[in-house]
């Protein structure tokens, strides 16, 4: 990965390309990646569908290597739904595609100066850039088959469905799965508006011929991957609970501790999550036919997904998430898994953020547009976002968006952007994160390994209240980082109670790079990565008064707990403090 | 644990097929027992639930929705709930972990032991497994029997039809055999309360 690419959409004669050497941009991949390039090269202020702003799409800097978990892709820009700088990431096969191809980057510039849609095809050979008008409205699905027959069955297509096209800022940007199946995305912050307004639909890999990267320090790198392995196969988390359920594997659990939004925010219990939850899951996935424990790139040892039959045992879509079973269940009152399970494939197939449209139809559901538990209705909602009507349009631009059209007060979202499915008056530590993070309230934002692990400004006392403010400035650094390296966030579980696969992980980051990593290497990386996002955030105008939850989190009890969040204004203002 | 008195519902059953029923312990089931003990004692001397099994693969104990750290001194009382999961992906997942260094972090909602004294008595306590303790230890339980609520049942067998007549070798109520089309004729719903023992026979 020694070059970028970068596509200028608005060239005079058409989209035209260069390839670049890294330059400044050396030694970075994923998430520091997308965002430097964002931070140094898009100006703050510019409109999001503007041809200033830049859509940079990276793999982390292990990708297209051998090693374990090395998978994920990142796609950044500056959001339409924020208004702030994004980094949305993904699993699939795109990263290892990428990576082998030799990119760090591939940056979308400019605007198309007419209507016509774009596809992009690279390969070793190089990149070819065509206008193809009869890709216009398909969904990831349909287009995704489109590019199998024209390019046939060993590529990985990047891709936007209708939602992008229409500039939506729900919108996601797709990624082809090991069965070639538009499953995984880059959901958050409306990056598929992005790469709509740039006009590009579909951007096809194949990696025909081309090796996997090598090792700088190949016998570190084998005895390290090895280890690494083993050291999530060995842990509950990664070695069993995840493989077994899936991440749905959560939803009786943070039901159980009152802390599931339920009825858009209401209460933190739902009736239905026993029928919704991974067991159920599962079980229904096992009874007819599916898969339960299945990878979503190829060199995935923990394998959290599964693939979910219809009731007559066709493949309807992959096995929907613990985000998405919250977003399209319990917060819009609904408790028919194969009801969530269509929506998750709509979602897939027009391009769209699971997390924003569930929380989108919630409000919509406050607002009378449907009853709360009406499946039927929430789906039908869907639809109209995927046909672009008049409601569609409101809706596919998010919760924000839709509860000021429809004058609703309870709309949870910061900086624009909805919460995830995580009550932070149940989860108070998780709310200072919601409110603080330069991506709007995300949950991926805190996710990762412990100050205790990485000693980060010293020992956390657990035990006090502000340790919540101290937690989340360590989880958001050493996040961050983690982004960057390509490597899925779900090795955190491991890496958080086992030192020496933390070691592991360094060492396999050392023997592919050839330099010594170390724990403070992992904090400084993080911090660089926030930094650069936090500086392009108060240029773009964001201020502290931005870094708070919604006014209701804070007056409003929370059953059955009957809790608020507590946190002070001036604490959330220390979370940067290093 | 004293289960004359309920009306019984015996299920040999295909032991692949078992996972089925694991949706119950999900639910919740009832256990009639001496209770003012700490969750410790009352797992692991009442439930019979090994210690080390208790130390090493339950990380998450809720005792009535509250995430519990200590389990010496947490209480069960009269109309408690315990549930049982182990370790949990995500931050919320590690947050309820007990003990864990992100307790913190849900401080608003953890288990505070109250400092007022306690009865021992018998008392009704519901009891949940999640994830892979009720995979672990629910066939086990199954077959010692558990108590659940008839409507609760009722709706089970009914959303379940198809998987539980592939899978039933034979039904018993109050030890007379049935056949499986009386099985789901029964109002169960009409009970208030059932115990169910499930027996994997290959």
């Amino acid at each position: 990965m020694d070059k970028i690419l970068r596509i200028n959409m608005g060239a005079d004669g058409g989209p035209k390309t260069t390839i670049g050497s890294l330059g400044n941009y050396a030694g970075l991949g994923g998430r520091a990646m997308t965002s430097a390039i964002v931070a140094k090269e898009v100006p703050p202020l510019c409109h999001p569908l503007s041809a200033e702003n830049k859509l940079v799409i990276a793999p982390g800097l292990l990708s297209g290597s051998l090693a374990a978990m090395s998978g994920r892709i990142s796609v950044g820009c500056k959001s339409p739904l924020t208004g702030g700088i994004k980094e949305a990431n993904s699993g699939g096969q795109g990263a290892q595609v990428l990576g082998r191809l030799g990119y760090a980057a591939i940056v979308l510039e400019g605007a198309p100066k007419s209507e016509t849609i774009y596809k992009v095809f690279i390969n070793k050979d190089g990149v070819k850039i065509a206008a193809d008008n009869s890709l216009k409205m398909l969904g990831n699905y349909d287009l995704v088959e489109k590019m199998k027959k024209e390019y046939g069955d060993k590529i990985a297509c990047i891709s936007i469905g209708p939602a992008g096209e229409m500039k939506m800022s729900a919108a996601s940007v797709a990624f082809t799965d090991m069965e070639l199946r538009p499953t995984r995305h880059a959901g958050r912050g409306g990056v598929g508006a992005v790469m709509g307004a740039k006009g590009v639909k579909v951007i096809v890999l194949d990696d025909t011929g081309m090796p996997n990267r090598e090792p700088k320090n190949p016998e570190k790198f084998k005895e390290a991957n090895k280890n690494f392995v083993q050291g999530l196969k060995k842990h509950p988390v990664t070695g069993e609970g995840l493989p077994a359920y899936g991440t749905n594997v959560l939803t009786n659990v943070i039901n159980e501790a009152g802390g599931f939004p339920t009825n858009n925010f209401k209460t933190g219990r739902f009736a239905g999550a026993s029928k919704i939850s991974g067991e159920t899951q599962a079980a229904t996935e096992t009874a007819r036919g599916g898969v339960v424990t299945h990878g979503c790139h190829k060199g995935c040892v923990i394998r959290c997904s599964g693939i979910y039959n219809d009731k007559d045992g066709n493949f309807l879509t992959k096995q929907p998430e613990y985000e998405t079973i919250w977003a399209h269940g319990a917060n819009c009152g609904i408790d028919d898994l194969d009801a969530i399970a269509m929506m998750d494939r709509l979602d897939d197939d027009y391009g769209l953020d699971t997390i924003e449209m569930g929380a989108t139809i919630a409000v919509a559901m406050d607002a009378g547009l449907a009853k709360f538990g009406d499946a039927k209705a929430a789906i039908n909602l869907l639809k109209e976002v995927g046909k672009g009507t008049h409601l569609g349009r409101i809706l596919g631009n998010g919760a924000a968006v839709t509860g000021k059209v429809f004058g609703i007060e309870r709309v949870p979202v910061v900086k624009g952007q909805s919460m995830p499915a995580y009550d932070p008056r149940a989860v108070q530590g998780m709310g200072v994160t919601y409110a603080t993070s330069t991506m709007g309230a995300d949950h991926t934002a805190g996710y990762a390994v412990t100050a205790n692990i990485l000693g980060v400004g010293g020992k956390v006392d657990a035990l006090k209240p502000e340790g919540q403010i101290d937690l989340s400035r360590n989880l958001q650094i050493a996040t961050a980082a983690i982004d960057s390296t390509g490597l899925c966030l779900f090795i955190a579980f491991a890496i958080l109670d086992q030192p020496d696969t933390f070691q592991a992980m360094l060492d396999l980051i050392s023997g592919f790079t050839g330099a010594n990593m170390t724990g403070d290497d992992v904090v400084a990386l993080g911090k660089s990565v926030l930094k650069n996002e936090r500086e392009f955030n108060i240029q773009a105008g964001f201020t502290s008064k931005h870094d708070r939850l919604p006014d209701y989190f804070k007056n409003e009890p929370l059953p059955p707990h009957n809790v608020t969040f507590a946190v002070k204004d001036e604490d959330l203002d220390k979370v940067f403090n290093w | 644990m004293n289960n004359a008195a309920f009306p019984s519902l015996l299920l040999s059953f295909e032991p692949g097929r078992i996972f089925i029923f694991f949706q119950l312990l999900e639910n919740g089931f009832i256990v009639k027992e001496k209770i003012g003990c700490s969750v410790k004692e009352f797992l692991c001397n009442r439930m019979f639930i090994e210690q080390e099994y208790l130390d090493n693969r339950i990380q998450t104990i809720f005792l009535n929705g509250k995430p519990v750290d200590d389990v010496n001194s947490a209480i069960v009382r009269d109309g408690s709930s315990i549930s049982l999961s182990a370790a949990m992906p995500g931050l919320a997942g590690a947050t309820m972990r007990r003990g864990g260094t992100l307790a913190s972090m849900r401080s608003g909602i953890s288990y505070v032991p109250a400092e007022t004294g306690f009865d021992s008595f018998e008392g009704k306590v519901t009891i949940k497994f999640f994830n892979l303790i009720s995979k672990e230890l629910g066939p086990e339980f199954l077959n010692r029997g558990i108590i659940i609520e008839g409507k609760t049942f009722s709706g089970f067998i009914v959303t379940n039809r198809k998987i539980i007549e592939a899978g039933l070798f034979s039904a018993e109520t109050d030890g007379v055999k049935i056949e499986t089309e009386k099985l789901f004729n029964i109002k169960w719903e009409d009970k208030a309360e059932l115990l169910l023992k499930v027996t994997g026979i290959k």
